[in-house]
C-alpha cells in the first residue's frame, strides 16, 4: 500500500484500483484462468484414462509408465527447443500441413501459439498425474470390478461409478495440482514468445514480470496478492464439496 | 680547549648523523609532475627511470626530459638524432638504470648503450648490439620488398649486468625468457615458459609470475592455469615455486599487469586497474596505493620504484609520485558503474583525496537488474552511467533512485546550456537528476563523390533510396565495381532503414506507435518491389567476401562526423589530385581512402516527402545513487564531471558551444613527413637500379602528400564551417529511449521483423501481430 518510491509513501488501495483498472492485467488474468481451465481438465482426463489402461496391463505397464513420466523429468528448456523446432514455420508440423494443401501457420507468433503451449504443458505434466492416479487405483479392490463385470457393467460405467468415487480425494488432488500448475504457465510462453507474446497467451505472470522489469514493484505485489486471493477462493469452494474431502 | 674540541667533535658527529638519516630516508611526497606546457598536450611519455635524485622520461621515443629534485616541471635533456626518418629500427624503445647510469635500448636494431648528453643530443656510449636473430621475422611490404621486424619484448628489466626480456611466442600461446649481456650482447635463453611478469629479487635472482593461458581458457582443468609466483635463478636456470600469485577464491583468475619486489617489506607488489596491491605470504593482498583513472601497467617501463615506499608512474603524460604505504591511501571512496569516459578520467585526477574505483560486480543487462541491486542495497554503487536505449532510465528517476543534482556547483548553468531535448532527459519537475555523458546520432550516410561520379541524385526520402535500389542492379558493371550499402546484406540494410525512418516519422509527427498506417504500408510496398531485383546472397558468401569491403560504397550508417565535415573540401581536392597526378598513375590506393571509398557524408532522410525532418540519438546519462554513502563527495564528483567534456562532445551537447579546434598534432605530422622525405632522398643517393626507381616513386608520392598537408589539409581538427554544418543537422533530434525505440529494439518486434524480411510472414500478418504487441505494451504501462 505504498507508492514504491525510495520514500515509500502510503497510498491506501490506490495500487489495487490502478491494477484492476488496467486492461492488460485483466487480459492476463483471463488468459491464466482460460489456460488453466483448458489444461487442468485435459490432464485430469488423460491421466485418468491412461492410468486405467496401465492398470489393465499389470506388470507390463512399467516401461510405459516410465516413458510417460520421462517428459516430466526433462528440463523444460530442453523440451522447448524441440517444440520450437517442431512448430517452427519450416518445421515438420507445417510441412505436413503443406502436404495436405493447407497454408503454413505461424504457430509461434500468432494466436495459434496456444496450441503448442497447451500441448507441451499437457505432454510434460501428464506423467506425474498418472503416477498419482496409479497409486490411488491400487487401493480399489479387484472384487468390485469382478462383480461389476458379472453384472454387465461397461468399462465407462466401472470407471465413473466405481473407480472415480472411490479415489475422489486423490482425483481432487490431481485436479488441484494440475490446475494450480496450469496457472503458472509462463516459462514455456516466455521462452517462445518473450515478454510480449501473442495476446492469446499473455498471462498474469507476463504482467508481473514486465512490471518487475520496469521497477513497478507495487503493481507486481498487487497483482500477486490479487491472484493469490482468487486461487484461495476457488480452492476453498472446491474443497467445501463434501465428497472431495473424503468419505467418513 | 680540550672541552671545546670535544664539543666540536660531538656537534660534527651529530651533524653527520642527521645528514645520514635525511639522506637515507630521502623523503618523497605525493605530487604530480608534467612536461612543459608547449608539448604536454601532444607528447607521448612512455618510460621513466630515477637516478641520483633525477627523473628521466622518454618522450615520443626520441627525446629525453629530466626533472631534478626540487623542480616542478620536466625540462628538456637530450634528443636522439639518429637516422630514424625512414627506418625506425634505431628508435629508442626503453630506458633503464642500474642505479648509477642511464641506459637505452632499441628493440628493433638491438642497440643497447649508455645514454650521455652533449649539446642537447643523445650520445650513444659503450654501444653493444644484442643478437636478436631469435626474435626477428621477415615479411613483404606492400611494394613486395622484404623487410625484417624484431618482436618487442612484453616486458624487460635491467639487473645484474643483464637485460632480461619476456618475448611472446609467435606460433602458440605463451612466452619465453631471454637475457642479453650488456657488455657482450650475448643472448641466453631459459627453460622457463609462460612468463607474465618479472622483477629483480636479490642475489642475482628474479621473481617471476607464470600462467599457462592455454590451460586457463582452453582446457577442462582451468585450475592448472592459475598464476604462480616463482623464484628464478638465471645462473642455474631453475625455478622454485613460491605459491599462487593471487588468492584462490574458487575461480582461477587471469593475471595481467606488472609487479616488483620490495626488499624492505619482503613482499611482492602488483598492479591492478587503478591501484597497487601488496601480496601477503598466503597470496591474499591488500591495496596499498590508489591511482587516479584506470591505469594498467603492462610492463616495467611505465613506473619506477622509489625509496621510502614510494613509486613514480606515468599516467597520461603526467608523472604521479604516490606512496605505497596502505595507511596513506585516500580515506574517501566512490564506486562508479560504467563510468568509462573522458569526464570520469578528469574527475579522478581532480579528486585525488578520493579512491574512485569502477564497480567490479559485473554488468547489469537491464534496469530490472540494476534497480534490484540499488533497492536491495547489496551493491556499493555511488555513481552510475546508463544508456537510455538499453535501460529505462525514466523509471530510475521516477522511483527516486537518482539523487537530485541541482545543488552541485555549476550544474544548473551547464544544464541550461544544453540542447533542449538533452536537457529534458536530465530534468524532472524542475530538478536535475542526470547529466549527459555522450550522444550518438543515428543517421545514415552517403558517399557524395561516388554519387557524383555515378551521376545519381542525393536521396531525400526513403522512396528515393528505393528508386536507386531498383535501378542499381540493371547496370552490371556499376554493381560489380561499387557497393550500394556498407552491409553486404542489402535486404537487411534496407528493411532496417525502413523501420528506423518510420520510427522517426512516428515520433516526430506525434503519432501513435503502430504499423497499420498508410505511410508504413506504402514504404513497405515500395521496398518489397525494389527488392525484387536484388540478388539473394548466402550468409557464407557475405561473410567471406573480402573484396566487398575494398570497393567504394554508396550508403552507410555512419554517425555525424565533425572531422569529416570540416575537411570535406580538402579531402576532395586531395582525391582529385591523386587521381590525376602522374606520381600516382600506377597507384590506385586512393580508391580505398576514406573519403573516396566510404560513405561519410551525412544523409538525413525522411520517411516521405511530408514527414518531419529529424532523427534519433542515443544518450548516455550519469546519475548519482540516491542512497550513496557519501552524497557530498558524490556531488563533488558531478561538479568536476561537467569540466571534463571533450570539445567535440560539448559541440554536440551545448547549443551555443562552437569553438573550432586546431589539429594539435599537425606540426608534428609535418615534421615527421619532412624527416621521412629527407630520409628517402638520402636512401635514393645510395640506391641503384630498380630499387632506386621505386624509391623515387615513393619520394614523388610523399612530396605530393606533404604539399597538400602544407596547404592546410588536416590543419584543423574541426573548422568553424564544419561546426556550423554539424549543428545545422542537430536541431531536429529526439532522444531514443527504451519506450520510443520499440520498433528497433523490442525483442518480439524484432522477431516479427525477421519473419517478415525472410518471407515467412506477409505484411498484413506482420502489421496485425506487431500492432497487437505494441498495444499490449502501451496498455500495460498505463
Amino acid at each position: 500500500m505504498t507508492d514504491g518510491s525510495v520514500d515509500n509513501n502510503f497510498v491506501g488501495i490506490q495500487n489495487y484500483q490502478k491494477v484492476w483498472e488496467n486492461e492488460v492485467f485483466r487480459l492476463g488474468l483471463r488468459n491464466s484462468l482460460e489456460l488453466s481451465l483448458i489444461c487442468a481438465p485435459l490432464i485430469f482426463v488423460l491421466s485418468f484414462v491412461l492410468a486405467l489402461m496401465l492398470r489393465s496391463l499389470g506388470r507390463a505397464s512399467l516401461p510405459f509408465r516410465n516413458i510417460l513420466l520421462m517428459p516430466y523429468l526433462v528440463p523444460t528448456a530442453a523440451l522447448l527447443i524441440v517444440w520450437m523446432l517442431i512448430f517452427d514455420y519450416g518445421g515438420p508440423i507445417n510441412r505436413i500441413l503443406a502436404l495436405f494443401g493447407v497454408d503454413r501457420v505461424l504457430w509461434l507468433e500468432s494466436e495459434y501459439l496456444r496450441v503448442p503451449v497447451v500441448l507441451l504443458y499437457v505432454w510434460k505434466n501428464v506423467g506425474f498425474s498418472i503416477v498419482i492416479f496409479s497409486a490411488a487405483l491400487e487401493s480399489v479392490p479387484d472384487e468390485l470390478y469382478e462383480f461389476a463385470r458379472l453384472e454387465g457393467a461397461s468399462a465407462y460405467k466401472m470407471a465413473t461409478k466405481i473407480t472415480l468415487p472411490l479415489i475422489l480425494p486423490t482425483a481432487f488432488l490431481v485436479f488441484v495440482l494440475a490446475w494450480v500448475n496450469a496457472f503458472k504457465i509462463f516459462k514455456e510462453v516466455y521462452f517462445i514468445g518473450g515478454a510480449y507474446p501473442n495476446e492469446s497467451v499473455y498471462t498474469l505472470q507476463h504482467f508481473m514480470n514486465n512490471k518487475f522489469s520496469k521497477l513497478d514493484y507495487q503493481d507486481v505485489t498487487t497483482a500477486a496478492y490479487s491472484f493469490a486471493v482468487i486461487v484461495l477462493v476457488l480452492f476453498g469452494v472446491l474443497y467445501a464439496q463434501k465428497g472431495v474431502r473424503g468419505h467418513d | 680547549m680540550v672541552a671545546n674540541k670535544k664539543l666540536i667533535a660531538l656537534l660534527m658527529a651529530l651533524t653527520m648523523l642527521t645528514a645520514n638519516i635525511s639522506f637515507a630516508e630521502e623523503t618523497f611526497q605525493k605530487k604530480q609532475y608534467k612536461l612543459p606546457d608547449d608539448i604536454v598536450e601532444t607528447a607521448y611519455m612512455s618510460n621513466i627511470v630515477y637516478i641520483n635524485d633525477t627523473f628521466y622520461v622518454l618522450v615520443d621515443m626520441k627525446e629525453i626530459y629530466s626533472l631534478k629534485k626540487g623542480e616542478e616541471v620536466f625540462s628538456f635533456y637530450a634528443k636522439d638524432t639518429n637516422d630514424i626518418g625512414v627506418d625506425y629500427s634505431k628508435q629508442i624503445s626503453n630506458l633503464y638504470t642500474d642505479g648509477e647510469k642511464l641506459y637505452a635500448f632499441c628493440s628493433q636494431s638491438g642497440d643497447f648503450f649508455e645514454v650521455n648528453e652533449k649539446d642537447g643530443e643523445v650520445v650513444r656510449n659503450n654501444l653493444v648490439k644484442f643478437n636478436l636473430e631469435n626474435h626477428t621475422e621477415t615479411y613483404e611490404d606492400g611494394s613486395g620488398k622484404e623487410r625484417s621486424y624484431s618482436r618487442v619484448p612484453n616486458d624487460s628489466v635491467l639487473y645484474n649486468g643483464k637485460l632480461y626480456a619476456i618475448y611472446q611466442n609467435m606460433n602458440n600461446f605463451g612466452t619465453s625468457l631471454s637475457s642479453f649481456d650488456i657488455a657482450t650482447g650475448e643472448e641466453t635463453t631459459y627453460s622457463v615458459t609462460n612468463i607474465k611478469a618479472l622483477a629483480p629479487y636479490k642475489d642475482g635472482k628474479l621473481i617471476l609470475v607464470t600462467q599457462d593461458e592455454e590451460k586457463l581458457y582452453n582446457s577442462d582443468k582451468p585450475e592448472e592455469g592459475i598464476a604462480k609466483l616463482l623464484l628464478f635463478d638465471p645462473a642455474a636456470d631453475t625455478a622454485e615455486e613460491i605459491g599462487p600469485m593471487l588468492a584462490d577464491d574458487g575461480e582461477p583468475k587471469y593475471f595481467y599487469g606488472s609487479m616488483f619486489y620490495d626488499e624492505n617489506r619482503d613482499a611482492v607488489l602488483y598492479f591492478t586497474d587503478n591501484g597497487l596491491m601488496l601480496r601477503h605470504e598466503d597470496a591474499s593482498a591488500e591495496k596499498c596505493a590508489h591511482f587516479p583513472s584506470s591505469f594498467l601497467s603492462g610492463n616495467s617501463s611505465g613506473y619506477t620504484v622509489l625509496p621510502g615506499n614510494y613509486i613514480a608512474l606515468i599516467i597520461q603524460n603526467t608523472v604521479y609520485v604516490e606512496s605505497t604505504d596502505p595507511s596513506s591511501m585516500p580515506k574517501k571512496s566512490l564506486v562508479v558503474y560504467n563510468g568509462y569516459s573522458s569526464n570520469h578520467d578528469y574527475v579522478a585526477k581532480q579528486m585525488l583525496d578520493t579512491q574512485i574505483t569502477m564497480y567490479e560486480g559485473g554488468w547489469f543487462s537491464s534496469a530490472q537488474e540494476l534497480g534490484q541491486a540499488l533497492v536491495s542495497g547489496t551493491n556499493n554503487i555511488d555513481v552510475f552511467a546508463l544508456s537510455g536505449n538499453y535501460m529505462d532510465t525514466n523509471s530510475i528517476i521516477n522511483k527516486g533512485y537518482a539523487l537530485d543534482l541541482s545543488a552541485a556547483k555549476g550544474v544548473s548553468e551547464f544544464v541550461d546550456s544544453l540542447y533542449p531535448y538533452i536537457k529534458d532527459a536530465c530534468v524532472k519537475d524542475g530538478k536535475i537528476y542526470a547529466l549527459p555523458v555522450y550522444l550518438y546520432h543515428h543517421t545514415y550516410s552517403q558517399n557524395d563523390m561516388l554519387l557524383e561520379e555515378l551521376n545519381i541524385s542525393s536521396p531525400k526520402t526513403f522512396g528515393d533510396v528505393c528508386d536507386i535500389l531498383s535501378a542499381w542492379y540493371s547496370d552490371d558493371e556499376r554493381a560489380a565495381e561499387n557497393n550500394l550499402t556498407e552491409d553486404p546484406n542489402v535486404k537487411y540494410f534496407m528493411w532496417d532503414m525502413l523501420f528506423n525512418l518510420y520510427a522517426n516519422h512516428v515520433y516526430l509527427s506525434g503519432e501513435e506507435m503502430r504499423f497499420d498506417t498508410s505511410v508504413f504500408r506504402s514504404m513497405a510496398d515500395k521496398l518489397i518491389k525494389a527488392l525484387e531485383n536484388v540478388p539473394d546472397i548466402s550468409d557464407s558468401e557475405m561473410q567471406y567476401d573480402e573484396e566487398y569491403y575494398q570497393k567504394p560504397t554508396l550508403f552507410g550508417m555512419q554517425s555525424l562526423d565533425l572531422y569529416q565535415m570540416s575537411n570535406e573540401a580538402e579531402s576532395r581536392r586531395r582525391i582529385e589530385l591523386l587521381k590525376n597526378h602522374p606520381a600516382f598513375a600506377e597507384d590506385e590506393s586512393y580508391k580505398s581512402r576514406d573519403s573516396y571509398a566510404y560513405p561519410f557524408n551525412p544523409m538525413v532522410l525522411k520517411a516521405t516527402e511530408t514527414s518531419p525532418e529529424g532523427f534519433s540519438a542515443e544518450l548516455t546519462l550519469v546519475f548519482v545513487n540516491s542512497k550513496t554513502h557519501d552524497p557530498e563527495n558524490a556531488l563533488k564528483y558531478i561538479e568536476n564531471f561537467i569540466h571534463g567534456y571533450q570539445d567535440e562532445t560539448k559541440i554536440s551537447l551545448c547549443k551555443d558551444y562552437a569553438e573550432p579546434k586546431l589539429n594539435q598534432y599537425y606540426e608534428k605530422g609535418m615534421e615527421s613527413q619532412k624527416a621521412h622525405i629527407d630520409a628517402l632522398k638520402k636512401e635514393i643517393e645510395e640506391a641503384e637500379g630498380a630499387e632506386k626507381t621505386e624509391l623515387e616513386k615513393d619520394l614523388a608520392r610523399a612530396e605530393v602528400g606533404y604539399q597538400l598537408d602544407l596547404e592546410g589539409l588536416g590543419k584543423y581538427q574541426y573548422t568553424q564551417e564544419g561546426i556550423e554544418e554539424y549543428k545545422s543537422y542537430i536541431n531536429n533530434v529526439y532522444i531514443s529511449t527504451y519506450d520510443n525505440s520499440l520498433f528497433s529494439r523490442q525483442e518480439q518486434i524484432l522477431t516479427l521483423r525477421q519473419r517478415l524480411i525472410e518471407g515467412q510472414m506477409d505484411l498484413d500478418s506482420f502489421i496485425k501481430e506487431a500492432d497487437s504487441k505494441l498495444k499490449l505494451i502501451k496498455l500495460e504501462n498505463q
